[in-house]
């Protein structure tokens, strides 16, 4: 028989049977590391302690957002806000179209689009009483949308986190674990988009807009297509159409369709189609930093902005594109100073696009595309 | 053993490294409790309206006050250099970090 021997300290005694102890913790640390997945089901366990919570951070922003658009609709005179949201929230969703036969995907996304927001209007009105104004009535739209935003998020994550955890899917976990905390700011930033549409004031994705608002400011506005508006307006010898949604209620209105309709009447002739529009910032860049290039800037799912391109190319007429930068928290929430000054330099870029690109007597086709809340 | 004096005790290799583990695990305990708890920055947004002479030769810079969108004639007040129509002109916001 083989006798164990464990090398004596000199202290021996105590040392050796802690010693034995020591040896015995980590044979039995290696062995459940190699044979067993508890180190796993410990991690795995961390992982559900930490969605747990940011899950419940996440209802949190959900009931603030809900609570304040509830006071906003309580004060437009809706009986039962607190209805009104949940039905919205949780009753309306569109079924994107067939992706894989991509013949007239656009004409079909479009026609979707239209169609959910006539729906999305006539929910509105069906809920306001009749002595709101428009301009209010796109606000509530909006306010709407977001918190059916918030609450379509927060079901999917809870959803993605539940059938993990079913299934021991653990790479789930991981992943969500992984990316919550981007999704977190995201919705931090959606929560807080309810106060500038509730109070009618201007949000960073508001700058196309507001460019096109900088030649115009008092300008009787046209209307075009829905929720759309023009503005005619001679400059440095020029004539300048200058195309916005209709303002100042919270709306993108159709810039597309309006160039559309707008260069088909001028029987293309027309020498420039400026775009302005907001962007996102990479990390490192500064917000409010303008920068311009050719193509249409308009960050929609697509019809409006092949409505742009088709026309554009259709006429040969060149596309000249302005963005001002800012994070996608910047885009939709208040209008900060810095993204105003990046307004001002967008006004002086078109402005110079224009004297550059066109000599005096053409006309030149200006679209401030984003969201018009709080700008006329 | 010589006792020169000095009161104290000694102990082993294994010891040692057993203590530091137990260290190491308390500190990773910590450090993992106090990011779960890190609270968040709260923001204080102050919305400010300017308003604009239609002959740009006067802006002042007010509150926002609801019902303010760019672009709106101001009622019942005219510029105090040429007297002609007042408009807002933009609205900005200044975003104040407060500690928690």
């Amino acid at each position: 028989m083989v006798e164990l021997q464990f090398p004596q300290t000199p202290q021996a005694g105590t040392s050796t049977e802690l010693f034995i102890l020591f040896w015995i913790i980590i044979n039995l640390i290696w062995f459940a590391m190699i044979f067993t997945d508890l180190f796993d089901r410990i991690r795995v366990s961390r992982w559900d302690r930490v969605i747990r919570s940011r899950l419940a951070q996440i209802e949190v922003m959900i009931n603030e957002a809900k609570s304040n658009s509830e006071g906003y609709l309580k004060d437009l005179g809706i009986n039962d806000p607190a209805n009104v949201i949940r039905n919205f929230s949780s009753n309306f969703f569109l079924i994107e179209p067939v992706s894989i036969e991509p013949t007239d995907i656009i004409k079909r996304l479009g026609h979707l689009i239209r169609i959910r927001d006539e729906r999305i209007r006539s929910f509105v009105d069906s809920i306001l009483p009749s002595t709101v104004d428009k301009a209010r009535r796109f606000n509530v739209a909006v306010v709407l949308e977001i918190n059916w935003a918030l609450n379509t998020v927060f079901r999917i994550l809870r959803h993605l986190y539940l059938f993990g955890k079913k299934h021991n899917y653990w790479m789930l976990l991981m992943q969500l674990v992984m990316i919550l905390p981007i999704i977190m700011k995201e919705l931090e930033a959606l929560k807080k988009a309810v106060d500038p549409f509730k109070l009618g004031i201007p949000i960073g994705d508001s700058a196309g807009p507001m460019v096109v608002s900088m030649f115009a400011p008092r300008d009787k506005r046209i209307p075009i297509v829905e929720e759309t508006v023009y503005i005619e307006k001679e400059f440095e010898g020029r004539k300048i159409y200058l195309v916005k949604a209709e303002g100042p209620g919270g709306t993108v209105g159709r810039p597309g369709e309006a160039i559309e309709k707008l260069v088909e009447s001028l029987n293309c002739d027309v020498s420039a189609i400026i775009t302005v529009d907001a962007a996102l910032k990479l990390e490192g860049e500064k917000s409010g930093e303008v920068a311009y290039g050719v193509g249409a800037a308009i960050g929609d799912p697509g019809p409006e902005k092949i409505s742009i391109e088709r026309t554009a190319a259709k006429c040969g007429v060149p596309l000249h594109a302005v963005v001002i930068k800012m994070s996608s928290e910047e885009a939709i929430t208040h209008m900060t100073k810095e993204i105003y000054d990046g307004v001002a330099k967008a006004y002086d870029v078109v402005k110079d696009i224009i004297t550059r690109s066109t000599k005096p007597g053409d006309k030149v086709i200006v679209a401030g595309i984003g969201n018009t809340v709080g700008v006329y | 053993m010589v006792n020169d004096g000095f009161i104290g005790f000694q102990i082993d290799i294994f010891t040692i490294t057993l203590i530091m583990l137990l260290i190491l695990f308390a500190i990773s305990t910590i450090l993992n409790v106090m990011q779960q708890r890190t609270k968040p920055v709260r923001e204080k947004v102050n919305t400010y309206t300017v308003i604009s002479c239609v002959n740009n030769d006067h802006e002042e810079r007010r509150e926002f006050v609801p019902g303010d969108y760019v672009g709106k004639v101001i009622a019942n007040k005219s510029c105090p250099k040429c007297e002609s129509e007042l408009y807002i002109k933009t609205i900005y916001s200044e975003k104040i970090r407060e500690k928690p």
